[in-house]
């Protein structure tokens, strides 16, 4: 197998663990071919190549660095929420409001910890569950809410005349361990466990699979910010990989360029294909500059289709 | 645990679908939300899904009907294979009465198989429960992909990675065309409710 074939063949593999979602393994494979042609002087396009590769490797780092950094827990629909609270609560039936509680520590236990709290509350009625309510707050509460938050939860509850003082006293202890249980495994460079979390700039992807999408040649794209926003401006597709569509803008359309944000998304944008025209909703997954080769200066866009419109 | 309510003769039970994080455990409910509609309860609920991660878990309710004179529900879940997710896989796990293991047949994702596995091990441990005892299915998914040029691992090296000692049912599958995936769930049935039936003696002869 020659040079050109073996690059070829190894940027499929790395194409298809990026279609397959294995970013770090499709990230591998683009630096050892990325170091495949650096050692070779005498490959045709070398520079044009190597500056596609470079911006690919851009893309799959950032992507990379996404899914390891948990970010807030997303908010749930009701129906997910429902469904937590039935599946998950594993409480005792014989016990009054024991379902509430095991509901509520469920939510909790998923990062829905403002709801959690919320439900956990409406509890402090009950004698029989009060203080296991409370704690619970204050349990799940260290993992999302500052010290200092957490703090001022327990001092609106010295306020409240449905505690005790016993309870009081009770829950500042609960509140004290809570607090240097966390201070410890801070200090001991613990790592606190993320909450489940959604990778923050890849975007979701709800209605089409690769699959269903036909070859765009071009695309007409409002532009969503900038003196110029809202004109339709039509721009070839250079390169096409399912969903992932990528844009070469000459260093000349600079309003183009700065009016597209990276993880911005775009509605109302037209997609000319061979056979059809449709218009959907993308979202801007990177934006680099061109460092090297004829098309130096210039900016390579890449938009991921995240929605199509029917009918 | 399964819900066996020998009164009104019903029993549902929990089924979850583990692996490393992209070998298709998703694709395989998906597959079974579309294909078996007359099984099928209720909407899949996917919680949540990003850039198609699983992030909290996917949910389907089937219901097979009468077996010797029981109504059986199941629960299928999902878990998020990514490593950082533990926390999430331990909770979907509580209560769970059979589970499907996918494996990702590429080559690169041989350790994360392993990996996975081990983690299984673990989070089944701390559950009380044994991986040894658990009715348990492998299923080696992507072999779509015997078709391309790609790098996979033969179904022959899977066996000795994953179940040389386990030694429980395996089924080479692709969760996309499907293939494999229905002998998959149906083993897991079977021996779950043979499990079951040990435990509660639920099946009227």
């Amino acid at each position: 197998m020659n040079l050109a074939e073996k690059i070829k063949r190894k940027i499929e593999e790395a194409e298809l663990y990026r279609n397959q979602g294995l970013v770090n393994e499709a990230l591998d494979i683009y630096r050892a071919v990325d170091d495949m042609i650096r050692k070779n002087s005498r490959i045709r396009n070398r520079d044009s190549l190597l500056s596609k590769i470079s911006a690919r490797i851009d893309i799959l780092g950032k992507n990379t660095q996404n899914l390891k950094a948990p970010g807030q827990a997303p908010e749930l629909s009701d129906q997910a929420r429902d469904l937590i609270r039935e599946m998950f609560s594993f409480d005792d039936p014989h016990v009054k409001g024991s379902s509430s509680m095991g509901g509520a520590v469920s939510l909790a236990e998923f990062g829905q910890y403002e709801q959690a709290r919320h439900e956990l509350e409406s509890l402090f009625d009950y004698d029989d569950l009060r203080m296991e309510a409370a704690g619970n707050i204050l349990q799940y509460g260290i993992r999302h809410l500052p010290p200092k938050e957490l703090t001022l939860v327990y001092q609106q509850w010295q306020a409240d005349e449905r505690f005790s003082a016993d309870e009081i006293k009770h829950l500042g202890e609960i509140l004290e361990q809570v607090l240097n249980d966390a201070g410890r495994k801070a200090n001991a460079g613990e790592p606190a466990e993320p909450e489940p979390a959604p990778a923050a700039s890849e975007a979701r992807d709800e209605e089409i699979d690769d699959e269903d999408i036909l070859d765009i040649s071009a695309i007409g794209l409002p532009l969503p910010t900038g003196s110029r926003a809202g004109e339709k401006v039509e721009l070839d597709v250079n390169f096409q990989n399912g969903l992932q569509i990528n844009l070469v803008l000459s260093k000349e359309q600079k309003e183009i360029i700065n009016s597209l944000e990276t993880e911005g998304r775009i509605a109302g944008v037209i997609f000319y294909s061979p056979v059809a025209i449709f218009s959907g909703t993308v979202y801007v997954s990177a934006k680099k500059e061109i460092g090297s080769g004829p098309k130096q200066g210039d900016y390579t866009v890449d938009l991921r289709i995240l929605h199509i419109e029917s009918g | 645990m399964a819900t066996v309510n020998l009164k009104n003769r019903e029993i549902e039970c929990k089924i979850v679908y583990y692996g490393p994080g992209r070998c298709g455990k998703t694709t395989n409910l998906d597959y079974i939300h579309r294909t078996f509609k007359k099984q099928v309860r209720g909407e899949m609920i996917s919680i949540d899904t990003d850039g198609d991660r699983t992030l909290f878990f996917d949910f389907l309710p089937i219901g097979l009907g009468q077996i010797k004179g029981c109504d059986i529900k199941v629960q299928l879940y999902t878990v998020p294979g990514q490593v950082q997710y533990r926390s999430t896989r331990q909770l979907v796990l509580k209560g769970v009465d059979g589970i499907v293991f996918v494996a990702d047949s590429l080559k690169v994702r041989r350790e994360k198989n392993m990996e996975s596995l081990k983690d299984l091990h673990e989070n089944l441990k701390k559950a009380g429960l044994n991986i040894l005892r658990i009715p348990l299915v492998m299923q080696y998914n992507k072999r779509d992909l015997e078709k391309t040029e790609m790098p996979l691992m033969s179904v022959e090296q899977m066996e000795r990675d994953l179940n040389r000692q386990l030694r429980v049912p395996s089924f080479p599958a692709s969760a996309v065309t499907g293939q494999g995936v229905g002998a998959t769930l149906t083993q897991t049935l079977k021996k779950t409710l043979t499990y079951l039936h040990k435990e509660f003696q639920w099946a009227q002869e």
